[in-house]
């Protein structure tokens, strides 16, 4: 056996060992660590900081109420959407999310002056990546 | 995943607007299809099978 062709084998090994129910059970795990950081980050700045447990307590109210919310509301434009536009929209969101995520980390990284972005700043390049993955999609296809 | 959409709706006369209709997908659906960009799903992969009286898989080939 050949050293590429090993590390190729231990690369799928490492592929089919990850999880996505594990993956996405560590990401709602470091979503709520990294909220926990941010509060205690933002604290030591202000004079009269919110107190963190009710505080998390309704952000997660919230985002289990909308996440519901958004589920039947996606449910709903598959039904009624074309199975093709359905999936534009879901691949392009996937691009968003991940575009979204790298660049509030790589924006973090540059620190040359900067402010760190707002979270409207956020939510438009969310909404830009989106529409630009659907694009690429609509021009590449779906299949490849 | 290849397909004989375009041959299959060229025999009958059709338009892909037409096809589009009689499957109750938009134009663009028909077009990313017979383009190769879009594998429909297995519903529409049916749809499509009883409106051409034909088995899936000789419409929809696999390389």
């Amino acid at each position: 056996m050949t050293e590429g062709s090993g590390r190729r084998g231990l690369w799928r090994k490492l592929c089919k060992a990850i999880k996505p129910d594990w993956l996405f059970g560590l990401l709602l795990l470091f979503s709520m660590t990294l909220l926990v950081l941010s509060h205690s980050s933002t604290s030591e700045t202000d004079i009269f900081p919110a107190p963190l447990y009710p505080k998390l307590l309704f952000l997660s109210g919230i985002v289990i109420f909308l996440a519901l919310v958004a589920t039947f509301g996606a449910a709903l434009d598959r039904r009624k959407l074309d199975d093709y536009y359905f999936q534009l929209m879901a691949n392009g969101a996937i691009i968003a999310v991940v575009t979204t995520l790298f660049t509030n980390v790589i924006w973090g990284l540059l620190d040359d002056g900067f402010a760190p972005l707002s979270g409207d700043e956020l939510v438009a390049v969310l909404m830009g990546s989106w529409s630009l993955g659907y694009f690429f999609y609509r021009l590449r296809g779906l299949t490849a | 995943m290849k397909n004989r959409l375009k041959v299959l709706r060229a025999e009958r006369n059709w338009s892909q607007a037409d096809l589009a209709e009689q499957l109750k997908v938009s134009r663009q659906s028909v077009n990313a299809i017979e383009t190769g960009k879009y594998d429909p799903s297995l519903p529409l992969a049916f749809k499509i099978a009883d409106l051409f009286a034909m088995p899936i898989e000789q419409i929809f080939l696999r390389h």
